[in-house]
């Protein structure tokens, strides 16, 4: 949930730093991605360039988080909120790309690995960040998701799930959230919702519900989470920590794994001995998978942080980094290409061009992202 | 004699109180705590169900002679498991342990109190699932008086 600063600028004069100073609040501390002389990456950040736009959460040269967009490969950096009064995170795109939600919270605090998607206010605005627009006051549309279409959001609290109309704020329907509790996300063909729910196990799971029978079914049940939709809407990719590892103290490692929405053909993607991965998300033509992680499993929000990182789907199962207990427990797995991106929270991906900003921070169209005002009333 | 025991045991408890938050108050014992429900995890904030057999309730709604309890943070004592995002928990019992008699204030239906992960090694074993609002440990009574 946090990102490495560059190593490098520990060493550079202090009087350089200041002299820098307006360059850096405009990228993410780690904006440049590792370099690599591994031809197999560079053939895959190649591959990816053009391939539409990331957008993550990163921690700014000025101690913010602002919301950022890269190229596939990671070049192109570009901070879309500029807004050092407030930290930006759980940034989706709309299905057509053509617009952005995401989460606003006080600067004074911290994201939460577990309740993201319910703090602060929930901003929309445009998909390169322009025309940012607080939705509802503090704690209000938790969880929010775009239908399909872009004209709906489904969102999650105590009460149930609900599904609101954009344009008027109204709810259209209520639900029994039948133990979802976290990260719901509308498929893309708008029949279902994932999520993570309680009432498959005895711990959570990855599930499915039913918009139309209002009815939930088990996707992966046990220690899974971050669940997200492949583009044709019949799989699913989600995190996933098996049962018996004796690697990290016996806590094992969190992997990515994927499942037919019925929860049938589940297989391993991508795990790494030392690293617990997550927020796996499915490129809009299904061939590239982005995720991240770190080791404290926490989204390492007061250190270091974690660069995202991109692989063929076509090239998994996956086992990256030093050899261990996964690669133990899948040693037909290939070691990449793993295409390393900078250092991220929660990346999104969208196959829509949104070039017509500049690359330095500054959205071409109308400058720098006006912070919003606070709204006085709430929907 | 024992009945005597127990009775006074009992108010003494009442007389402890609970602040009276909740729907429901009563004593129940505690039944066990299985392995894995309580996580020592500092990363997740999760509750854990927790079974108890009840032996008086004092407000509230009747209840099964049995009953399961959503503990949030069970790791922690309760006067320090309430945190930034679940508020409005919280009691004198420091540690939950099997066969503890415990002064519970609760809410029925844990899912309109609470968002969040569960550890539930009942699944599917009552209707009712309570919220705990308040938890106080109640002290034993003098051993062989046990209710």
């Amino acid at each position: 949930m946090c990102f490495a600063r560059w190593p490098w600028l520990a060493v550079l004069p202090a009087a350089l730093l200041l002299a820098a100073g307006a360059a850096r609040a405009a990228e993410p501390e780690a904006a440049a991605p590792p370099q690599t002389d591994d031809p197999a990456v560079r053939r895959l950040a190649e591959e990816v360039r053009d391939k539409g736009w990331i957008v993550f959460a990163a921690r700014t040269g000025e101690g913010d988080w602002d919301l950022f967009l890269c190229r596939p490969d990671g070049s192109d950096v570009r901070d879309i909120t500029r807004t050092p009064r407030w930290n930006e995170g759980y940034a989706l795109f709309s299905r057509d790309g053509r617009r952005l939600l995401f989460r606003r919270i006080g600067r004074d605090e911290s994201f939460d690995g577990n309740r993201h998607g319910a703090q602060g206010r929930l901003v929309l605005a445009d998909a390169d960040g322009a025309n940012p627009q607080v939705f509802g006051g503090e704690g209000e549309f938790p969880w929010a998701s775009w239908s399909p279409d872009g004209k709906e959001l489904a969102c999650l609290s105590a009460d149930g799930i609900f599904l609101v109309d954009v344009a008027t704020k109204a709810v259209r329907r209520t639900i029994d959230r039948l133990g979802f509790f976290q990260q719901i996300t509308w498929s893309p063909d708008g029949r279902s919702l994932s999520g993570v729910a309680n009432s498959f196990g005895t711990n959570w799971s990855v599930a499915r519900l039913d918009l139309a029978a209002g009815r939930a079914s088990a996707v992966h049940v046990g220690d899974s989470c971050t669940p997200d939709w492949f583009p044709d809407g019949r799989r699913m990719i989600f995190s996933h920590k098996p049962a018996g590892q004796a690697a990290n103290n016996g806590y094992g490692w969190t992997q990515l794994w994927m499942a037919d929405a019925d929860g049938t053909n589940r297989r391993f993607l991508y795990g790494e001995d030392g690293r617990h991965v997550y927020g796996g998300h499915v490129s809009p033509d299904s061939r590239y998978i982005l995720f991240t992680g770190n080791a404290a499993e926490d989204g390492d929000a007061g250190s270091a942080g974690s660069p995202m990182a991109l692989v063929r789907l076509a090239d998994t199962p996956i086992v990256g980094g030093a050899d261990g207990d996964i690669r133990r427990l899948h040693p037909d797995a290939g070691r990449g290409p793993v295409l390393v991106l900078p250092v991220g929270w929660e990346p999104c991906w969208t196959g829509a061009d949104l070039s017509a900003g500049d690359s330095s921070g500054r959205r071409a169209a109308d400058g720098p992202a006006p912070e919003a005002p606070a709204p006085e009333e709430t929907p | 004699m024992r009945r005597a025991a127990l009775l006074a045991l009992l108010a003494a408890a009442a007389a402890t109180g609970c602040g009276r938050p909740g729907s429901v108050e009563l004593v129940a014992r505690l039944v066990e705590v299985p392995p894995g429900a309580i996580r020592e995890d500092p990363l997740y904030n999760y509750a854990a169900i927790l079974k108890y057999e009840v032996v008086r309730r004092d407000r509230g709604p009747e209840v099964e002679p049995v009953i399961y309890v959503a503990h949030y943070n069970p790791r922690k004592p309760r006067a320090r498991a309430a945190d930034r995002f679940i508020t409005g928990v919280g009691g004198t019992l420091k540690t939950f342990r099997a066969g503890d008699l415990h002064r519970l204030c609760l809410e029925p239906d844990a899912e309109k109190w609470y968002v969040g992960g569960v550890i539930n090694f009942y699944l599917g074993a009552a209707d009712t699932i309570y919220w705990a609002v308040r938890t106080d440990a109640v002290p034993e009574p003098p051993a062989g008086r046990r209710p």
